[in-house]
């Protein structure tokens, strides 16, 4: 079947009918899109101030990719009017440039900005651990090991944070120490009374699966009576689930609590004294509950700056730390790890408005590829419908311009203020 | 494919009178010239936006005072005047890139609506924010 008045207007709208349906999504999409920065602009007027981060987005990178969406805009544009004007080579050069502009953009985005999140790692300090992390901090006035108080370069006390006036600082960032993987990191704080009950109930299963292994030995080989039989076949079943169970334990272990095969070897022998197995649990909980960072964000290494206080449009770099800095995960929120969703309100924010957008630029580039291509329903229509190849093209065009759109308020609202 | 039918045949010329499978001389760029009029205009925008966010509004009693008369102030300035320059270049994107300008009551109509109810939404929202009911207000922590 036909779809009607796709080349020429309705007579009722005066338009025609991709032309009004484009427009119909496009007010839904403004509504979706409205309706996230409302969300978003709530959640941001009700966060305490020390919880908001700001200046984590690189600017320069975002205004390359702001100037290449603009770019795009105004190419789609010459290439529907080249397309008008039968210029076909033009229409067709600029019509490339769009889906290139647009590619480009998610190259930067999946390329550089998201991964350098993923490596990245932070933590919020609990209220009540503050002092442990001051030096990181900064938050109270600097006192020297002798009780008086350290001096600027201008003879100036240096005062923190809560004497300038200023949110208090709670997070902590930077790069992992090669010690620490990312995942390792990432893992919840285990208390010891937690490692405890593990330990206990692996062994627990352990012994319970040595005792029926041991009372299977003295069964009587096969062929004996049929009760004797059903009980044997009976116990080896029993066996082979607890065999089963045992090893998903390890497994889970590895996964929620780091505790490596290797670890589990040394925590679960039997054959240990009390002393070197209290170590051994000892030097586990140290492994698994500290957090090592070679480099610290600028705000952390030198808390006092008021440089630090202010926004930079070349972000500041990380300072490597001599011995490195040891964070104990007792001390920090609960959802530490990489800079990703669940560390913050504002990094859900951020990945989902604008992964939502980079699935709208990846939308835009594939039909923009399928007009650009010299097929069916792309450029040969230029030779049999070139009416219809232009709407197609302006149809594409409004929605482009829209993902142009979202990003001028998505550019401001999340990497500048 | 069927054969075009009425509503559907290709255009005898199209919306700039041009007919169809002429090659036309001149220049694209001629005709093209208030769209990249537009888009330097926002590149040129853009920049203001990232110096603007550099620039602390709330430091001088002038924005104090008139930003005040709204009850905005602080960091809040800047985010308001953030939020107009970005509001301008959208604007510039819908009316020219987007022929706002020239497209009638068909398309206006519903963009109408929709600014009715994204305004609803964000309303929504602050009056969540400012808890206006006295029985349910409750400190954050």
């Amino acid at each position: 079947m036909e779809i009607p008045y796709t080349v020429r207007p309705r007579p009722d709208t005066g338009l025609t009918n991709p032309k009004l349906g484009i427009w119909l999504f496009l007010a839904s999409e403004v509504m979706l899109f409205g309706g996230l920065f409302a969300g978003y602009i709530f959640m941001r007027l009700g966060a305490e101030p020390w919880a908001w981060p700001h200046g984590w987005l690189n600017v320069p990178v975002g205004t390359f990719n702001t100037f290449i969406l603009i770019f795009s805009s105004v190419t789609i544009i010459l290439s529907w009017e080249a397309l008008k004007m039968h210029k076909y080579k033009q229409y067709k050069m600029w019509l490339a440039a769009t889906w290139i502009c647009g590619l480009a953009f998610l190259g930067v985005k999946l390329g550089v900005e998201w991964p350098e999140k993923f490596h990245h790692f932070g933590a919020y300090v609990q209220k009540d651990s503050l002092h442990h992390y001051e030096r990181y901090l900064g938050n109270e006035d600097q006192i020297a090991l002798d009780g008086k108080p350290v001096l600027r370069p201008d003879g100036q006390p240096e005062l923190g944070r809560i004497s300038r006036n200023l949110s208090e600082r709670r997070f902590i960032g930077g790069h992992l120490a090669d010690s620490n993987s990312m995942k390792q990191a990432s893992i919840p704080y285990v208390p010891p009374a937690t490692l405890d009950a593990v330990i206990q109930s692996i062994k627990d299963k352990q012994d319970a699966l040595a005792r029926d292994e041991a009372k299977l030995k003295e069964f009587p080989a096969k062929g004996g009576t049929a009760e004797q039989d059903k009980a044997r076949a009976d116990l080896e079943k029993s066996i082979s689930i607890a065999r089963k169970t045992v090893a998903s334990m390890k497994i889970r272990v590895e996964d929620r609590l780091g505790m490596t095969p290797a670890d589990q070897e040394v925590l679960l022998a039997r054959d240990q004294t009390p002393e070197k197995s209290a170590e051994a649990r000892k030097a586990f909980l140290t492994k698994i509950n500290t957090i090592h960072l070679h480099k610290l964000d600028a705000p952390n290494a030198s808390p006092y700056d008021p440089d630090n206080d202010k926004a930079h449009f070349i972000p500041r770099p990380q300072v490597e730390v001599h011995d490195g800095v040891e964070l104990n995960k007792a001390y920090l929120n609960p959802n530490f790890g990489a800079l990703l969703p669940r560390l913050n309100t504002y990094l859900a924010s951020y990945f989902m408005i604008t992964g939502l957008h980079g699935a709208h630029v990846l939308g835009g580039c594939i039909v923009f590829i399928y007009f650009w291509l010299n097929i069916k329903g792309g450029s040969k229509l230029y030779h049999t419908n070139h009416q219809q190849l232009c709407n197609r093209i302006e149809v594409a065009g409004l929605f482009w311009h829209l993902v142009d759109l979202v990003w001028i308020f998505v550019f401001p609202i999340f990497y500048l203020l | 494919m069927s054969e075009p039918s009425a509503t559907n045949a290709p255009a005898a010329t199209d919306s700039h009178g041009h007919e169809p499978g002429h090659e036309h001389h001149g220049s694209l760029f001629a005709h093209a010239r208030p769209y990249i009029i537009v888009g330097v205009m926002l590149f040129v925008f853009t920049v203001i936006t990232v110096g603007l966010s550099y620039f602390d509004f709330a430091e001088y009693a002038i924005f104090q005072k008139l930003f005040g008369v709204i009850g905005v102030k602080g960091m809040g300035i800047n985010i308001l005047i953030g939020m107009i320059v970005a509001t301008f270049k959208v604007c510039l994107v819908g009316w020219y890139f987007m022929h706002l300008k020239q497209e009638g009551s068909s398309i206006w109509r519903p963009l109408f609506f929709t600014f009715f109810f994204c305004l609803a939404l964000f309303l929504l929202f602050l009056l969540g924010y400012a808890d206006p009911i006295p029985t349910t207000s409750h400190p954050l922590h």
